[in-house]
């Protein structure tokens, strides 16, 4: 077995699994992100090219993986026939993170992924930028559409 | 109408930032710019013990019988970059992750085991003219020259200890009488090299890391009095690295 993934998953496992459940607010389904997100870099180890670090890398797999889950059909219909009924405990700014939940599954998948950089992971848009690889500006594109689509709740009706 | 907020302004460290930190992952300058940002805000402290806390409990990772062929040169790049590694290099099929266990670090009494502490070593052959990652060896020879690095996310004092085939114990690093102060950063490589002599057998490094100042001779009586895995004193911590040495085929 790869002891390197092994190390890697002790130390980077345990951020992947919160930002999965705070992003999917079910803990069964962020595991599953989880062994996802690990098993396809044993599948596919060149896909991590060491050009950022991998807790960078790990944010990027990890937020794809939660968007593809909650476009995934089946999810879908459940998290609407689950609403208001999470099985993740959430705190304070709850509601808001209903809301981010409803965004996510109807914004594009670059707005999706700003919104979740931005008010999930609160980075900056200079540390978005990085990560998504485009310029600044266009980050704040991003995010002016993303506010804007939140401002519409009759969108995520 | 529904506007989405923050809760830390831009100027704040984000969870990615904080990840890093905690992992290892920031280098010397950002390191310090982030622990001088806790330092002053709350908001920030707060969060990174939240996330420094967190109690994972990950399920175990199975992961699929493999050759070694197709994974190899991606496991030499992902410990080129990620370098958070204590690395058992028996080369024997395939291990459940649950099985690699860290030893603990008594900080707070028995059986107290320190959540991220952050602290890696890593270990780099120079046969020749190559530098081979150590974990891509299957096996030492005699005349190999061994060189380490390390990560660490705070300050810590450092020495390295070698057992040979022979059960032989020589000082690696440092080589005066006080463990040497290391600061935080990733991947940093530290010592001179090591020639292996041709005692040939099992050979196994140990790197002692500690909160406190410690003397060399006090660590390297823990080791002399193992078998095998010295029982580190308190405050220290223990990375071993093996490998077998064989002759030149």
């Amino acid at each position: 077995m790869s002891e390197a993934i092994a190390a890697a998953y002790r130390t980077h496992g345990p951020s992947v699994l919160r930002r999965a459940r705070r992003i999917l607010a079910n803990d069964a389904d962020a595991r599953e992100v989880v062994q996802d997100v690990f098993l396809s870099l044993v599948d596919r180890p060149e896909q991590f090219s060491g050009r950022s670090s991998l807790m960078t890398f790990l944010y990027r797999a990890t937020t794809n993986r939660c968007l593809n889950h909650i476009r995934n059909a089946k999810t879908r219909l459940r998290l609407l026939e689950q609403r208001g009924a999470v099985d993740v405990e959430e705190g304070p700014g709850a509601e808001q993170q209903a809301i981010v939940r409803d965004l996510l599954r109807q914004l594009p998948e670059e707005q999706a992924q700003a919104l979740v950089y931005y008010y999930v992971d609160e980075m900056s848009q200079a540390e978005i930028s990085d990560v998504l690889g485009c310029s600044r500006r266009h980050v704040g594109n991003l995010l002016e559409r993303v506010r804007a689509a939140a401002e519409q709740p009759e969108a995520r009706a | 109408m529904t506007t989405l907020s923050r809760s830390r302004p831009e100027t704040c460290l984000s969870d990615l930032a904080l990840d890093k930190l905690i992992v290892g992952e920031l280098d010397g300058a950002a390191h310090a710019s982030a622990r001088e940002h806790l330092e002053g805000c709350t908001v920030c402290r707060s969060r990174y013990e939240e996330i420094d806390g967190f109690d994972a409990e990950l399920p175990s990772l199975v992961l699929p019988q493999t050759g070694r062929g197709s994974w190899r040169a991606g496991i030499v790049t992902l410990v080129a970059a990620a370098a958070v590694l204590a690395v058992v290099l028996w080369p024997k099929g395939d291990l459940p992750v649950d099985r690699v266990e860290e030893p603990p670090v008594d900080d707070g009494g028995p059986g107290t085991r320190t959540k991220g502490d952050g602290v890696a070593m890593e270990w780099f052959v120079r046969r020749g003219a190559a530098v081979i990652p150590g974990d891509t060896l299957t096996a030492l020879q005699p005349g190999d020259v061994l060189g380490f690095t390390y990560s660490a996310i705070e300050p810590r004092f450092v020495a390295v200890f070698g057992r040979d085939g022979a059960g032989t114990v020589t000082d690696y690093f440092p080589d005066g009488p006080a463990a040497t102060r290391m600061e935080p950063g990733r991947e940093l490589p530290f010592g001179r090299g090591i020639e292996l002599d041709d005692t040939l057998g099992d050979e196994a490094v140990y790197g002692i890391f500690c909160r406190r100042p410690a003397l060399v001779s006090e660590l390297r009586a823990a080791v002399d009095a193992a078998r095998d895995e010295p029982e580190p004193p308190q405050g220290c911590r223990v990375i071993t690295l093996r490998a077998t040495k064989r002759a030149v085929p």
